[in-house]
């Protein structure tokens, strides 16, 4: 690889390029730590060009720490608060989804072992819901079409109680499958962040 | 020893070495990569987690030569984790001391 880079300024201020998909407060707090180290390693008798080299590319240590923040984030994220609650199923979701895409840059290679297996997974999902809502839809319309047009008879009421019954089942049912989407897409971020955990070691270890 | 072994034990390294008192950041770089060889950057990435995951807690003391410096300090649950770490660590190196020393059967 070329070293285009001479000086210290010139390696932070690539550093910062690269780090813009971070919040400016991370970025910053990422930058003065590497100031901090420039100038101990600068005090303790070492060039500027010596610390740039130990420091390896600017671009691989940005895709790092971003890989590092996006994860810890969706951790943070999983772990349920002190009062018991937990965020949003689709928080989690969004949450690991960014830190799939973190690692994909980080190691392209992951674009098949990470985000492929990830978006088939998310289509599951997706489809899922999907068909919870629509039998939901259905068994709510179902019961209003039927009292609509019923001429509020009581005698019809019972003429119809079958189907009544049965639009309330079918969406008593959906809604426990509703239920059931949540927990399960609940559980896909989690087993995402834990296999994302295992895949940054491995990566960052053959680095 | 290879980079892998290495990478691993850095973060237990990190942790042990926080555990007996404070340390700013070169510190830390410092007394890691004289002893374990790798590359100085892959540290900050690590400092930076542990801290994001609540084991450690940052604060800036002034110095004598201008800037403040960041120091680390450990939390409650990152000595909790640190000493299940080290646990583990001391498990796995017994059972391995064990098979290396293996005398053969006559």
């Amino acid at each position: 690889m070329v070293h285009t880079i001479k000086t210290q300024q010139d390696y932070l201020q690539e550093l910062k390029a690269h780090l813009s998909p971070l919040p400016d407060s991370e970025k910053a707090d990422i930058l003065r730590d590497q100031e901090e180290f420039f100038r101990e390693a600068i005090a303790n008798g070492r060039t500027e060009l010596d610390v740039i080299g130990s420091l390896g590319e600017p671009k691989q240590l940005a895709r790092a720490l971003i890989a590092e923040s996006r994860l810890a984030a969706t951790e943070i994220l999983m772990k349920p608060t002190d009062d018991g609650s937990k965020s949003p199923v689709s928080d989690q979701l969004k949450a690991a989804l960014r830190a799939v895409l973190a690692i994909v840059t980080l190691a392209p290679f992951n674009l098949i072992f990470v985000l492929g297996p990830f978006l088939g997974l998310l289509g599951c999902l997706l489809a899922g819901w999907v068909v919870g809502a629509a039998f939901l839809i259905a068994g709510g319309a179902s019961i209003f079409f039927i009292f609509t047009e019923l001429n509020t008879a009581a005698a019809s009421i019972w003429a119809h109680a079958s189907s009544v019954f049965f639009a309330l089942g079918v969406a008593a049912a959906s809604v426990a499958f509703l239920g059931f989407m949540a927990w399960v897409s609940s559980l896909v971020a989690q087993l995402t962040v834990k296999y994302l955990r295992w895949n940054l070691q491995i990566i960052q270890a053959k680095a | 020893m290879n980079t892998q072994f290495h990478k691993g034990v850095v973060e237990m390294c990190v942790l042990a070495l926080v555990s007996k008192q404070d340390h700013y950041g070169y510190e830390l770089v410092n007394a890691i990569s004289t002893q374990i060889p790798i590359s100085e950057g892959t540290i900050y990435p690590i400092l930076r987690r542990l801290t994001q995951e609540g084991y450690f807690e940052t604060y800036l003391v002034e110095s004598n030569e201008g800037p403040p410096r960041k120091y680390y300090r450990m939390t409650k649950s990152g000595r909790s984790f640190t000493q299940s770490l080290i646990k583990q660590w001391e498990d796995f190196t017994d059972s391995v001391d064990k098979i290396i020393h293996l005398k053969p059967k006559n």
